[in-house]
């Protein structure tokens, strides 16, 4: 029974893209693999997205598990039934549960914006993702590289002494794919599609060198 | 009785639906307890040695309880002096 690639999306404010990138990871690994998307969250949002998704698409196994018994289930199945890549959409906010599951990863996954507000919260963030003690990195969301904001963000970062690992544009096709059960790169949109290729390259990337 | 796979648990199956259904009619059961010493005043800490590989099993039971080992611990002790004619303690 090998033990799958636990990859956790994290972020303590709410609304920097955690189901974003965790919808476009899941669905590119399971392009490729056998792949578990675990809601965690419990408003849900990533379980929705699948719900309104085209039955004829490629999707990853989507599972609402709010609990820590849910969660601890889940991962146990996914290792017997050799689920290879298993992404956790994290609530945003700190708990026990949190800390535990962020201890579980083999990858944390930390998506913000390029704005004062998430900045500003982002050490609680960091301080839990360091206490994890676990191989971390940003992901850049709805970035904008033609804002000031976007060349000052990297010296920021670099301060929390965690690398970015990817970004994701801010483009309609991610705004409109979600609710429609789509990911970015479903849209026919190809910067999109360029954007997800690559941060799925960097994230296996990372998996094996941090 | 039938094992239980990650597609049953998943919303693209049946059985998933079913349980979403019943977390949008009500709040959610299996979220977990965070059991916390709020007040420890006639408490005290106590370390033991034990088998490395039991405490990994005490862990597992603590989590597929939603509780800690600290209250199973307690709990234990509970059922031994209970054995021995004696009072629950506080916990």
């Amino acid at each position: 029974m090998a033990k799958p690639s636990v990859i956790c999306i994290f972020s303590n404010k709410g609304g920097t893209g955690k189901t974003t990138v965790a919808v476009h990871l899941a669905v590119g690994y399971a392009q490729r693999s056998p792949t578990a998307l675990l809601d965690v969250d419990p408003q849900g949002t990533a379980a929705e997205w699948l719900r309104r998704r085209p039955a004829d698409l490629k999707s990853p196994l989507t599972v609402p598990c709010t609990g820590r018994n849910a969660v601890t289930r889940a991962l146990e199945l996914a290792r017997a039934e050799s689920i290879e890549n298993v992404i956790l959409d994290l609530p945003p906010h700190s708990s026990a549960q949190v800390a535990w599951l962020l201890g579980e990863a083999d990858l944390i996954l930390v998506p913000t914006r390029a704005t004062a507000t998430d900045l500003v919260t982002l050490k609680q963030t960091i301080d839990l993702v360091h206490a994890a003690k676990r191989p971390a990195g940003f992901v850049l969301n709805a970035f904008r590289p033609h804002l000031v904001e976007a060349r000052e963000i990297a010296p920021i970062l670099a301060g929390y002494k965690l690398p970015i690992i990817g970004s994701l544009g801010d483009r309609i096709a991610y705004s409109r794919g979600l609710p429609a059960g789509l990911a970015g790169h479903e849209m026919g949109d190809e910067v999109a599609t360029e954007e997800v290729a690559k941060l799925l390259k960097n994230v296996s990337k990372a998996r094996k060198e941090l | 009785m039938k094992q239980v796979s990650l597609a049953d648990m998943a919303v693209n199956a049946p059985v998933a639906q079913k349980l979403s259904r019943q977390r949008r009619a009500g709040p959610d059961e299996s979220v977990s307890k965070v059991t916390r010493d709020k007040d420890n005043t006639n408490r005290v800490q106590v370390a033991f040695r034990m088998d490395k590989d039991a405490y990994r099993e005490l862990k597992r039971m603590a989590l597929d309880e939603d509780t800690t080992v600290n209250e199973l611990m307690v709990r234990a002790i509970d059922e031994l002096r209970a054995r021995k004619g004696l009072k629950k303690t506080s916990g």
